[in-house]
């Protein structure tokens, strides 16, 4: 059988393409956390495994594709794009962020390599990923506002309410997730060849 | 799930259909853009009639676009309510407590309602004219001059066709595992936030092991057919931006300094 190392460029794509698509897929699995308007986002845990695992420019071009066709295949159905510069820092700045995560991979797979746990390290780089999604969502809510409601509201309350809620969701996801799963993404985390 | 990867297109032969999807894509930002151009009720009037005269063309019956607000709804209702109920005014027709209605607010409500119709048809007609595929194609040509910065355009353009490829399989797998959890007796969606996020992690790990696999697989497949980069590759899908293209453009910058009379007007 061929075979090929884990580390080429190539499978660093094919593996961001598959990763992409599966955060997608996700998106279609029933996620209301109970609260309305505040949803968990199923895709975030396989595209912060990933940034984990390949690093931070790998990390950015999943989320930016992510983002793309997010915008693709629910954005313009669902009325998600309202404003062009709404759409434009809804989907591809917002998702594309999400690769920051990356920032955290070479501390990440070192405190794996060297028998610890790693879940602070692993929840700390996704904070800082998803922040920096829902910052943006939270940017985008405020413009869409600001195009759409009276002068005499504040277009900003509203926004930060819902995207922080989510934020603090879906941290809790991750941080749920990181704790049962904490073997199963250590193993994802680190590439073994 | 099924229609997913085909999102709301309708498959159809017209003049709106044969248009290269970058002119579309790009068109649609445009408009969406130089909506917020109108200030009045001949600049909305106006607008209103482009986009009916472009679902004529387009050949598809006007109730695939009025379905199309449905998922916005409730946000259509949400903003048009505030803006009915919130627009400050020196001469209200009724007051009570907080809320202030007038012909100030009922203006501008119809304004704003307006905006979303214009805004979502239009989104619309590129959703049921244009394939995923097509848009993705579109996107991936519209990024190519950030080359010049050094952006990864190949790369991302790669990692999206094949993302877009393999959407349907990884459906039919979530599908299939999400079935054979509830035939175990899950409840997606259900019980508390710790418990919803404890029915994902059945879904989560096959999906993981399944995308690795995929992916080594397909690089491997790549590899052996002797795939280097993306330079000079030649395309599958090939886009034609032809005459009419250049027509639709020119029809736009008319319309564009139409609104702009109308807006001063």
């Amino acid at each position: 059988m061929t075979n090929i190392s884990k580390s080429s460029d190539l499978i660093v794509i094919t593996e961001g393409a598959l990763i992409t698509a599966l955060a997608l897929v996700l998106s279609f699995v029933p996620h209301s956390t109970g609260v309305s308007s505040i949803e968990f986002m199923y895709g975030l845990i396989p595209m912060a495994i990933f940034a984990l695992r390949r690093g931070l420019k790998a990390g950015l071009m999943a989320g930016l594709v992510w983002g793309i066709l997010d915008l693709v295949l629910r954005g313009f159905s669902n009325g998600g794009f309202l404003n062009p510069l709404q759409g434009f820092v809804e989907y591809p700045l917002a998702f594309g962020v999400v690769g920051l995560i990356g920032l955290g991979s070479s501390r990440v797979k070192q405190a794996i390599k060297n028998g610890k746990s790693a879940l602070g390290l692993i929840i700390f780089y996704s904070a800082i990923g998803f922040f920096a999604k829902y910052f943006f969502h939270f940017i985008a809510g405020g413009i869409y506002w600001g195009s759409y409601a009276p002068k005499t509201m504040n277009p900003w309350i509203y926004s930060l309410v819902i995207n922080g809620g989510s934020f603090i969701a879906n941290m809790i996801m991750m941080l749920v997730l990181a704790v049962i799963l904490n073997r199963v993404f250590k193993r994802l985390i680190v590439i073994r060849d | 799930m099924d229609k997913i990867i085909l999102g709301r297109y309708l498959p159809g032969d017209s003049l709106i259909y044969r248009l290269d999807p970058r002119g579309k894509f790009l068109l649609t930002f445009y408009f969406v853009g130089i909506v917020f151009l109108a200030n009045n009720i001949a600049s909305y009037a106006f607008l209103l009639a482009f986009v009916l005269f472009a679902v004529y063309l387009s050949k598809i019956n006007l109730g695939f676009f009025i379905k199309g607000l449905k998922p916005v709804f409730w946000l259509i209702l949400f903003t048009v309510a505030l803006q009915l109920l919130f627009t400050p005014s020196n001469h209200p027709i009724w007051h009570w407590g907080i809320f202030t209605l007038s012909n100030e607010g009922l203006v501008i409500a119809g304004y704003i309602f307006m905006r979303f119709i214009l805004i979502i048809f239009i989104s619309t007609l590129l959703t049921l004219t244009t394939t995923p595929i097509e848009i993705s194609d579109s996107i991936e040509s519209i990024l190519k001059p950030l080359k010049k910065v050094k952006f990864p355009v190949t790369q991302v353009a790669l990692m999206l066709s094949i993302a877009l490829r393999f959407v349907p399989l990884l459906v039919d797998e979530t599908t299939k595992i999400m079935d054979a959890q509830r035939a175990r007796g899950v409840d997606f969606g259900e019980g508390g936030l710790i418990k919803r996020i404890k029915s994902f992690v059945p879904i989560l790990i096959p999906l993981f092991v399944s995308s690795f696999s995929i992916a080594y697989d397909l690089a491997i497949a790549m590899e052996s057919r002797g795939y280097k980069d993306g330079e000079g590759r030649s395309k599958y899908r090939v886009l034609n931006w032809s005459k009419r293209d250049n027509l639709t453009i020119l029809f736009m910058a008319i319309v564009t300094v139409i609104l702009l009379f109308l807006r001063s007007y």
